[in-house]
This record gives structure tokens, C-alpha cells and sequence, in this order.
């Protein structure tokens, strides 16, 4: 198959294409897609970008995308890249994204959907209540002194739960247990200190959300019964980030490794993929800043699931409970050790656009699901359904434990709009039973489902390719928007 | 000729092409582009007013970083701006000073809240006496 750039690509199974090598590529090039997808992808620059980070020094195996690549500025979204400090292997800020530590949390409750139904409009407005969104959207009831702050960058999750917004628990279904090691808010400047400082607690706007949905299906009951999804139960889908303080520390940084780049004699093909060696000072500067940011972002999901809980308890009685099934990372660069070519190695893992899925057994798994694998996290989008899958053996050999992570946009925000002219999303939402609040009005019209690939078509590749084992669908009931 | 932007179709983001007869109106211009993106800027008076510096190594790189730090000024102090002037330029440096007022909900309309100004595929070219950007935001 001849593609309109000057390399082929070159089928190896039924999901799983290669780019070779070729010019300044330092290794191969390897989409996971069906053909239908590859047609989608010709038309704009992503498998370029794909080419692009194979480029980059000491990139280990291959330059990833998944099935919901798409065309970001710089890396691809939906990209995987490692990186070996002991080849000059690199960390490159547009690599992770601006949103730092964008990720998905998934709550369960043993409420059923026919429990909550009737009660739906007051739910989603005690949600969009309790959960600010939307642009200059900050929280009057968690202020931060400066100390407070500097705690938070250092301590994640565990900060809200150790103020009562959480519960210990918590903590042990969350990546990396909430808090990446490292932080030090000595290297984030005043600007996104200034930036944050008000925003936490808060979803902002775009495609960020809180979405209240039920298990519609139920693909492999041992795994759901693991993670505990059973059918018909309520659930709770947090996606979020790091907001402006993670977006400051990626502009930041942004600015300086194109400096270091130059320093460093990294030839770059797009300037957004500026990149320092892993061990120099920059990089170590960055990587400080970048845990700040996940933290930020998993304290972040932590209070905002503490603020659902209130919403929960206040609208339906009963206290209800809300327990966390996973929450993880789709945009974040980790040091993990990788068996490559039969030798185990600490790597840089970027993943930007995917989500970590490591196997059965794996120590990042958490205990109670080791038999099964760790969650891996879909979000659809609003109007269709999300989808629950399982870390696989295949993904920890072939894309180093990562996965897809949503079903990334096929028409443009301007396009979305013009398509919803006329149209009262909300109104057309509420007819097909899921009741919607947001912001913007402007948020609803470009986020229409139609603006999105079928997310079951990604994960059906994800699942055939086995990068992912599906175990659950999950349909939504209501959901509050930027 | 006064300087004249157009949108540029990017599916996941949003981007700007501006053209303008001098630098200074070109950075001017796209400014007004990015500010017309984030909201509608006639609704927006001018009560604060900021100044703001950049640096760059190249004009493209020049132009990120003036848009970004406007753009950052923005979302820090939770203002709107309506436009955006060029107090001074050289090749490595840029200052601005801005014009708007804090963001009111009540009387402002958001279009398009940004996060970031990307290097992706920046860039300010010099046509015939007339200079030309692009300019790829994420959102």
C-alpha cells in the first residue's frame, strides 16, 4: 500500500501496520488500525508525525500510534515513544502535552441505573453545582495558601485525601498511587503557580467532563467482577487534567528545550518535538515541573470525585458510595522497565493520547486485580458509550504497556459547530435520555457525537490487535461539561 | 492594505493564517486573530491595561512566544482581552501591551477557551513586501 508520503506501509497482521525505517528515522514506525482507519489517517499529518518522533535520539523498538491516532503538533496524539538515557535517549515536553496528566477516573456505586433515572435532572445539576467548568471556573471552598500549594505539587492524590476529600482506598486504584516521585515546585514558575493556583477542583472545558453512566455490557465477567462492574450499576466518569498550571509548565519547558535542543546538536524536525537528553540539567528541570503538574492533575480528580460524593449523597440520600475502579494518565512521560528484545530496560515512556495497560501479574497492577490486569479507561463521546478494558501481556511486549484512550475527533470544532447550527443539542440529548449541562452552549455544539470517531471501533481494534482485552460498555445517563 | 486573518482547519485544534504589510502589524493582526478565537471581542471594554515582553530566536519563534504570553496573561488573571498593540520590536524581542477587562460571564461570550500557542508548524514568511503567519493553538 502506497501512501501519498514517499514510504510504504507495510502490513504485518490484520490491525498492525509498519512504517520502515527510512532517511532519518532511527527506528520503525508501527500504527495499530483497520483499513478503514489507515484511509481516515492519509488525509492529514499523522502518520508524518509518526515519522516525525522516529526521528528523535535514542527512541528504543518502534515510534507507536494507536488506533485513535490523530494529528497533534509535534507527537501524534495517540503516540507511544520510549526513550534509553543510555542510547542519548531524550524527554521532549510536547511528547507528554500541554494538558499534563490528562487522565480518566472511574467511579462504581451499587446503585442501579433504573435507582438514579428518575432523579437524573437533579443529579447532573448538583454536579455542575458542586464541580466548577468552563472557563475561569475556579473554587471558592478549596483555597490554597502558598505552603498548601507547594504541598499539593509534592503529594497529589494523598493531599486531598489527607484533608478529607477521599478515603485512604482511594489511593491504592490510582496510577502510581497518585503522587509521581520527584517533585519539586522549585523548578514550576510564579506564572503557573498563578496560572493553577485557583483552578484546582475544577474540569475546565473542551472535552473535559463528569459523566454519571451504567454498565450496558458486559464483554469478559471475570474481569468485570474483578474491577467491579456489574451490569445495570451506576458509574462515574472523571476526565480531566492539569488545567492551566500543567499547560504553563509545558509552555515553560517548551521554550527552554528548544534552546537545549540546539545546545545539544538535536536535529529537529518540527519545533514541537524540542527535547533534551534524559540526565541533563533541562531535562531534569522538566521531569521536577512535569511531576508538579500530575500531581496537580491527580489531586485534582481526587477532589473533584470528593465533590461527586457530596453530589451522590445530597441528591439521592443513603450516602451512597462511590468507590474508585482505576484512575490513570493519558498524557505523561514515566521511567519503566521494559523487556526489549529479551533484556530488561529503564526507559522514558511517553504517552501522549494513550493509556498505560500493564498485564496480569505486573507489579504496577494493583494487587486486587493482578489476576486480570490493570483497568484501562476509554471515554467516548457524550452521546454514545465509553468502554473498560484490561492490560494485556501483548501490550506490555509490543507498545510497552500502553493502549488507546478515547475516540479522538473527526470533524473539526468549527465543523461540530456549523453541523449543531440550528439544533438544541441539549434538548436532542435529553431525548435520547441523557441529560447534559455545560458552561458554553458552544461546548455542546462542538462536542456533538458526530464530531467523534466511534470510540467501539478503536477499542475493537485495541481488543483484535490485543493491546487491550475488552471487559465493559458503559452508557451514559447525564453529564456535566465545560 | 490593513491586515487581515483567516482560520486555518486543523480536526483537533484551531489555527490562523494573518497577513499584514509590516511585522509589527503582523504580529498585531494575528494577536487579534488568537483574541477574536478565545471570545467575542466587541463585548470586551478596555479597562486594564498590561504589558508584556517576549522573546525569540526567529520570527516564528518570536510570534509563539508573544502570543503565548498574552495568551497566559489571559488565564492566569482570569482576563479578556479586545486587542493587543506592539509597543516595540526587534529582531529578537517583542513588548505588547494589552487591552480588556476582567471576565464576566454575565456580559462576555467565550467562543473557544485555548490552552496553549504551539510551534507546530509556526511560521512568518516575507511575500513581495508583505508578510504572512500561521499559527496552530492547541485547545
Amino acid at each position: 500500500m502506497k501512501l501519498p508520503g514517499d514510504y510504504d506501509l507495510k502490513q504485518i497482521t490484520p490491525y498492525r501496520w509498519r512504517i520502515p525505517r527510512k532517511g532519518k528515522m532511527r527506528v520503525d514506525g508501527v500504527v495499530y488500525a483497520d483499513e478503514a482507519m489507515l484511509q481516515e489517517l492519509r488525509r492529514d499529518q499523522s502518520l508524518q508525525q509518526v515519522v516525525n518522533v522516529a526521528t528523535l535520539p535514542g527512541i528504543v523498538k518502534h515510534s507507536i500510534g494507536m488506533p485513535d491516532i490523530h494529528w497533534g503538533y509535534g507527537f501524534p496524539i495517540g503516540g507511544v515513544a520510549a526513550f534509553d538515557e543510555a542510547e542519548g535517549g531524550v524527554i521532549s515536553p510536547g511528547g507528554v502535552g500541554y494538558d499534563i496528566n490528562c487522565g480518566v477516573r472511574l467511579l462504581r456505586t451499587d446503585l442501579t441505573a433504573d435507582d438514579v433515572r428518575p432523579r437524573m435532572n437533579e443529579l447532573v445539576a448538583a454536579l455542575f453545582r458542586n464541580v466548577p467548568s468552563g472557563v475561569g471556573s475556579t473554587r471558592k471552598d478549596v483555597r490554597l495558601t502558598h505552603e498548601a500549594f507547594q504541598e499539593l505539587m509534592r503529594e497529589g492524590a494523598s493531599w486531598a485525601v489527607k484533608r478529607g476529600m477521599g478515603v485512604a482506598e482511594d489511593l491504592d486504584f490510582i496510577e502510581e498511587h497518585g503522587r509521581i516521585a520527584g517533585a519539586d515546585p522549585g523548578e514550576v514558575s510564579l506564572r503557573a503557580v498563578e496560572r493553577g493556583h485557583d483552578q484546582i477542583g475544577t474540569i475546565g472545558s473542551g472535552n473535559h467532563f463528569v459523566e454519571v453512566g451504567w454498565v450496558s455490557e458486559v464483554y469478559d465477567d471475570a474481569g468485570a467482577r474483578a474491577v467491579g462492574l456489574a451490569p445495570g450499576r451506576v458509574t462515574v466518569i472523571i476526565h480531566t487534567g492539569s488545567r492551566g498550571f500543567g499547560h504553563q509548565i509545558c509552555d515553560d519547558y517548551l521554550k527552554r528545550m528548544v534552546r537545549a535542543a540546539e545546545r545539544y546538536g538535536i536535529e529537529l524536525p518540527d519545533r514541537q518535538l524540542c527535547c533534551a537528553p534524559l540526565g541533563s540539567s533541562e531535562a531534569k528541570s522538566y521531569l521536577a515541573a512535569m511531576a508538579c503538574a500530575a500531581n496537580f492533575a491527580f489531586a485534582n480528580r481526587q477532589i473533584i470525585t470528593h465533590f461527586c460524593r457530596e453530589a451522590f449523597a445530597a441528591t439521592l440520600g443513603g450516602n451512597p458510595e462511590l468507590r474508585v475502579v482505576y484512575d490513570v494518565c493519558h498524557n505523561i512521560a514515566k521511567f519503566e522497565d521494559h523487556l526489549v528484545d529479551g533484556k530488561w530496560r529503564r526507559l522514558c515512556v511517553h504517552r501522549k493520547g494513550a493509556t498505560r495497560a500493564m498485564p496480569p501479574g505486573h507489579a504496577k497492577t494493583p494487587e486486587p486485580y493482578r489476576e486480570v490486569g490493570q483497568p484501562v479507561l476509554i471515554p467516548g463521546d457524550m452521546g454514545r458509550y465509553s468502554y473498560v478494558l484490561l492490560g494485556t501481556e501483548e501490550a506490555f511486549r509490543e507498545t510497552f504497556g500502553s493502549s488507546c484512550h478515547g475516540a479522538g475527533r473527526q470533524m473539526s470544532r468549527k465543523k461540530a459547530s456549523e453541523a449543531a447550527r440550528g439544533r438544541n443539542i441539549k434538548k436532542e440529548m435529553a431525548a435520547q435520555g441523557i441529560v447534559v449541562m455545560a458552561a458554553s452552549r458552544a461546548t455542546l455544539d462542538e462536542e456533538i457525537s458526530e464530531a467523534y470517531k466511534d470510540v467501539a471501533e478503536v477499542v475493537d481494534v485495541v481488543h483484535q490487535a490485543g493491546i487491550g482485552r475488552k471487559v465493559a460498555r458503559l452508557t451514559p445517563l447525564g453529564a456535566i461539561k465545560g | 492594505m490593513a491586515g487581515e486573518v483567516h482560520p486555518l482547519e486543523h480536526t483537533g485544534d484551531a489555527g490562523i493564517e494573518a497577513r499584514a504589510d509590516s511585522l509589527r502589524e503582523l504580529f498585531e493582526t494575528a494577536a487579534r486573530g488568537m483574541l477574536e478565537l478565545i471570545a467575542e471581542t466587541g463585548r470586551i471594554e478596555e479597562r486594564v491595561r498590561v504589558d508584556f515582553r517576549a522573546e525569540g530566536a526567529d520570527r516564528a519563534e518570536l510570534l509563539v512566544q508573544f502570543l503565548g504570553e498574552l495568551h497566559s496573561l489571559h488565564d492566569a488573571r482570569g482576563l479578556l482581552f479586545r486587542r493587543a498593540e506592539v509597543t516595540e520590536l526587534t529582531e529578537g524581542a517583542a513588548a505588547g501591551r494589552a487591552h480588556g477587562e476582567r471576565y464576566d460571564p454575565a456580559r462576555h461570550v467565550v467562543i473557544a477557551p485555548i490552552k496553549a500557542v504551539t510551534y507546530h508548524g509556526a511560521e512568518v514568511a516575507e511575500e513581495r513586501g508583505r508578510f504572512r503567519a500561521r499559527v496552530i493553538f492547541d485547545l
